[in-house]
C-alpha cells in the first residue's frame, strides 16, 4: 500500500515536472522574432505621446488602488512625461535591435506600466495586461540570444545557451488563461439566458448608437436567427471560461489560442474593437519547429542570413535612430501615423485588420497541417 | 535540474494563482486595482425590446457675441477615446458635485481649453448641456428621439 502510495506521488510529481518543464520549447529564433515584432509594433505603430498628461489638473486625478500613480497626489509635471516619452523610445529601440535585451525588455515593461498607471488615473482602466506583461516574459526567455547586437558583442552561441523557458510559458499561459476567464466569468449567467442575445446587442449598440461602424457589422446584423446569436453568446462564454482549464495541456491551449484569435478577429470586424496586442502573447505559443517545417526550413535559414548582418550594427548607431523616432513622435505620433498623414489616408483600423489577417492565415495553415498529419496517422 | 529551482517555481505558481483570485475578488467587490490580470468584462446584455438610450453631454462656450458647441471628443481631444465618457460623467454630469467648479486650477484649465477651441480670449462662461437620445432599432429607418435633460454652468 505504501509503495503504491509513494509511487502515486512520484508519478504526480513527474507529471507536474513534465508539465512545467517540458510542455513548451522556445527556439532562440522564435524568442527573437517575438522580441522584434513586439518592439516594432510599439515603436512604429502603437506608440503615443504621454506629455499631455502633465497638463491636466488634480481634479481629474482618481488613480486606481495599488497602482504606482496611487502614491502621487496629482499628475506629475510635463517634463516627467517627456522623460518617459524619450525613455520608452530608447528602450524599444534597444529591444528591437537586441542591445542589452534583458534590461531593455525590463525597462520597457516598467516604463509602459508607469505611463499607463497615470493614463488610467482618470477613473478608467483599459485592460492591456497582455501588452504590459509581455516585455517581462521576453526578459525571462533569453530573447536576445540571436538576431541581436548582444549576440555579436558576447560572441556566444545562442543555441548552446538557451535555458529551459518552458515553465515561463506555462506561467504566462496561466496569466492569459486567468485574464480570459475573468471576462467569461463576469458574463455568467446573463449571457447564457435564452432571451438575451448579448453579442447582437453589442453590434447594434456599436453601429447605431456609438457610431463605431465596423467592416462586417452590417452583414452580421442581416442574420435574424435568435438561435445563431444565442450560439454565439454561448461560444464566447465557453471560450473565455474554458481558457483557464485549457492551460493544463499545451496542445489544448494552442487550440484555445487559435479559437481566441478567430474570436478577436471577429470582434475587430464586427465591433471595431482591436485587441491587436494580444497577437504577441499568442505568438509566443506557436510551435516554431512546426512553422519552420511548414516553410521547408526556409524560415530558419532566412533568419540566420539576416542575423549575419547584425555584425555591422554598432550600439552608437542607435543614437540617431532614437533621435529620429523622437522627432517623429513629437511631430506626428508614430511612424505609421506619419505615413498616413503625409499620404493623407484615413486608415484608422486598416493596420489592425492586416495584422490579424496575417496572424490568422499563419495559424490556420498550422492547424490544417496538424489535422492533415493527424488523419495521415 | 536543481531540486531547489522546481520547488521555488511550484511556490511561484501557487502564490500567483492565489494572488490572481484575490485581485479578482478585490476588482469585483471593492475597486479594480492596476495592474490587474483582467480583461474587459463586457457583461452588459442589452435591452430586450430593441430600444437603446444614450446620454451625452456637450460643452457650450459662451462669449459676449457668440456661442460655440463642442462634443466631449472635441473638448477632451487628447484623452484616449475610452476615457472621455468616464471623465464627462464623473465631473460634468447633472448629478456630479458642482463644488468642484470652485477649484481655481480646474476653472483655469477649463477656460484655457475653451479659449483654445474657440480661438478667442473673451469667454464668459461654459455650459454643459445633457441630452438623452433614444434609438428604436425595431423600426427601419432607425427612429431617434432627443430630449434635453438639463445643464450645468461654470462662470469664469
Amino acid at each position: 500500500m505504501n509503495i503504491l502510495h509513494s509511487n502515486g506521488i512520484a508519478s504526480w510529481q513527474q507529471r507536474i515536472n513534465n508539465y512545467l518543464f517540458n510542455s513548451y520549447t522556445i527556439h532562440p529564433l522564435h524568442a527573437a522574432c517575438c522580441r522584434i515584432l513586439y518592439a516594432a509594433y510599439l515603436l512604429f505603430i502603437a506608440i503615443e505621446r504621454c506629455d499631455w498628461l502633465g497638463t491636466y489638473p488634480q481634479v481629474f486625478y482618481v488613480p486606481p488602488p495599488l497602482s504606482i500613480s496611487y502614491f502621487a497626489e496629482s499628475f506629475p509635471p510635463t517634463w516627467f512625461f517627456h522623460f518617459i516619452n524619450i525613455s520608452i523610445i530608447a528602450s524599444l529601440v534597444c529591444l528591437l535591435v537586441g542591445y542589452k535585451s534583458k534590461w531593455a525588455a525590463i525597462s520597457t515593461g516598467i516604463l509602459i506600466l508607469l505611463f499607463t498607471s497615470f493614463q488610467h488615473a482618470f477613473g478608467k482602466i483599459n485592460h492591456i495586461i497582455l501588452l504590459t506583461s509581455f516585455p517581462f516574459v521576453l526578459a525571462s526567455i533569453n530573447s536576445g540570444a540571436i538576431l541581436s547586437i548582444d549576440s555579436v558583442l558576447t560572441k556566444e552561441q545562442a543555441f548552446k545557451k538557451a535555458p529551459n523557458s518552458s515553465w515561463v510559458l506555462v506561467y504566462y499561459s496561466l496569466i492569459i488563461g486567468f485574464a480570459m476567464f475573468s471576462a467569461g466569468f463576469m458574463k455568467c449567467p446573463q449571457w447564457l439566458y435564452f432571451d438575451t442575445q448579448a453579442t447582437k446587442h453589442y453590434i447594434i449598440f456599436n453601429q447605431m448608437v456609438a457610431n463605431r461602424t465596423a467592416l462586417l457589422s452590417n452583414m452580421a446584423l442581416q442574420i435574424n436567427s435568435a438561435v445563431f446569436w444565442e450560439i454565439a453568446d454561448y461560444l464566447v462564454v465557453i471560450l473565455e471560461v474554458g481558457f483557464l482549464g485549457a492551460i493544463v495541456h499545451a496542445k489544448l491551449f494552442r487550440a484555445w489560442l487559435f479559437w481566441a484569435l478567430l474570436f478577436h478577429f471577429g470582434v475587430l470586424l464586427c465591433l471595431n474593437i482591436p485587441f491587436t496586442h494580444h497577437l504577441f502573447a499568442f505568438a509566443l505559443f506557436i510551435n516554431w519547429q512546426h512553422l519552420n517545417r511548414l516553410s521547408a526550413n526556409k524560415l530558419n535559414a532566412a533568419l540566420i542570413t539576416i542575423d549575419a548582418y547584425f555584425v555591422y550594427l554598432k550600439p552608437y548607431h542607435l543614437i540617431p535612430l532614437i533621435g529620429l523616432l523622437c522627432l517623429v513622435l513629437y511631430q506626428y505620433g508614430s511612424l505609421y501615423d506619419m505615413v498616413c498623414t503625409l499620404l493623407a489616408i484615413d486608415t484608422s483600423l486598416g493596420i489592425d485588420i492586416l495584422l490579424f489577417a496575417i496572424a490568422t492565415s499563419i495559424a490556420t495553415l498550422l492547424v490544417i497541417d496538424n489535422i492533415r498529419a493527424y488523419i495521415a496517422k | 535540474m536543481k531540486l531547489a529551482t522546481p520547488k521555488r517555481i511550484y511556490w511561484l505558481f501557487v502564490g500567483t494563482f492565489i494572488g490572481l483570485c484575490l485581485q479578482f475578488y478585490v476588482a469585483i467587490h471593492i475597486s479594480e486595482p492596476y495592474p490587474a490580470v483582467l480583461l474587459p468584462f463586457f457583461s452588459w446584455v442589452g435591452p430586450n425590446n430593441g430600444i437603446y438610450t444614450n446620454m451625452q453631454g456637450k460643452f457650450v462656450s459662451i462669449t459676449p457675441t457668440d456661442s460655440l458647441l463642442f462634443t466631449q471628443d472635441d473638448f477632451f481631444y487628447d484623452l484616449p477615446i475610452s476615457h472621455r465618457y468616464v471623465v464627462m460623467n464623473r465631473l460634468f454630469s447633472l448629478k456630479s458635485d458642482s463644488l468642484v467648479y470652485h477649484n481655481s486650477a480646474f476653472k483655469q484649465w477649463l477656460r484655457q481649453r475653451a479659449q483654445q477651441l474657440s480661438h478667442t480670449d473673451s469667454i464668459t462662461n461654459l455650459s454643459v448641456v445633457w441630452q438623452s437620445t433614444t434609438y428604436n432599432t425595431n423600426e427601419l429607418p432607425l427612429v431617434k428621439t432627443n430630449q434635453i435633460l438639463g445643464q450645468k454652468q461654470i462662470l469664469f
